[in-house]
């Protein structure tokens, strides 16, 4: 694997994280509202805010997948990395146990440690590919935009499985009951 | 050409994305989560334990007379695991069990009450529409479904929230077989 793929790669992995942390907060900032005013009064964390903070992430998410605007993305995914591990140690020193929802209310770790892991692969990331642009054109662009939708895709699913199982079992069973029916 | 193609796979994955994540956050809000793996729960903040219902409602009037207590299920018309359960009652329609279960089905409207139970085959049952919940709340502060409530001697002792309704048999009646 080139330098060029493995690049690709982790800009794939990281567009596909911040898309699914985006969309949790754009669907539920309240939760992450909650989160950080445990913390303290922290000025302007509002539901407005943490929607605009998940829109950069979900403008982060796109620049990084081609190669004209990866640096760009990753100057921006080398930020978020910081703000989440920031957050994270802010979480640990203040003992935070309210859920910080940032991949769904259901998923309930508080700020922490797992943040400050994924601020940390953030900066590594972005650090790679400020100190080695990847290049490929068109064909970089395909591929992370399509391994980030692969990715992303996979994560949503994971992360909300209990919902696609009910869905399944329910259709299962209906399907079922009308065969006893008939 | 591809490369667009490939942003708008990527714009149209983070809309669905976006609509799992609305979906967790409704699922979340309900109140028993949806990864919860029990079956059967009992209902938190049940009112009225140990007494009997003001009064038996329409087609519920029976089960007042009846020599054996009832079992009565709160399904909401608008909840697909009361439509599954439902689902699964149609499917013993032609036993013993429709003597003694009883159905309500809790509604905004009563028109979408009759309609769901016209789809699901209820009306086999003693079957109550409920428009706005109001009996199950008023009688036992019931607004989670679908909701068994078991009665002895006509009197409620348990009230459980359940999500597979041979699950619920097999705790409340455990020694019967239904034909």
């Amino acid at each position: 694997m080139s330098t060029n793929d493995l690049l690709l790669v982790l800009n794939a992995i990281a567009a596909a994280v911040l898309i699914v942390a985006a969309t949790a907060k754009l669907a539920d900032p309240a939760q992450l509202v909650r989160a950080l005013g445990e913390l303290g009064d922290l000025p302007g964390v509002a539901t407005t805010s943490v929607r605009l903070f998940a829109a950069a992430e979900l403008a982060v998410a796109f620049l990084l997948v081609t190669p004209v605007t990866a640096v760009g993305g990753a100057a921006g995914t080398a930020a978020l990395g910081i703000a989440f591990a920031a957050a994270g140690i802010f979480g640990m020193s203040r003992g935070s146990t309210v859920g910080c929802g940032c991949f769904g209310r259901e998923h309930g770790g508080a700020l922490g440690s797992a943040n400050v892991v994924i601020g940390i692969m953030f900066v590594v990331i972005a650090t790679a590919t400020i100190t080695r642009p990847p290049s490929g054109g068109a064909s970089y662009a395909e591929h992370a935009s399509l391994g980030a939708a692969a990715l992303a895709l996979g994560l949503c699913l994971y992360l909300h499985r209990a919902i696609v199982l009910q869905i399944v079992s329910t259709q299962w069973r209906r399907e079922s009951a009308k065969t006893v029916g008939s | 050409m591809t490369v667009v193609l490939s942003l708008v796979l990527l714009v149209v994955v983070a809309c669905v994305v976006l609509l799992f994540a609305m979906m967790g956050q409704l699922a979340a809000r309900l109140p028993f989560s949806v990864s919860d793996e029990a079956q059967l729960m009992p209902l938190e903040d049940v009112q009225r334990l140990g007494e009997e219902p003001h009064g038996w409602p329409g087609d519920l009037s029976g089960l007042a007379e009846a020599t054996r207590s009832p079992l009565v299920l709160v399904l909401s018309s608008s909840c697909a695991s009361c439509s599954a359960v439902a689902d699964e009652l149609a499917g013993k329609s032609g036993s013993t069990l429709v003597r003694e279960t009883g159905v309500v089905v809790s509604c905004g409207d009563a028109a979408v009450g009759r309609a769901f139970a016209d789809r699901h085959g209820l009306w086999e049952f003693p079957c109550y529409i409920d428009a706005g919940g109001s009996w199950a709340l008023a009688n036992f502060g019931v607004q989670t479904s679908p909701t068994a409530l078991i009665f002895d001697d006509h009197r409620l002792t348990r009230a459980l929230v359940f999500t597979n309704f041979e699950a619920l048999l097999s705790d409340v009646r455990p020694k019967e077989v239904f034909a």
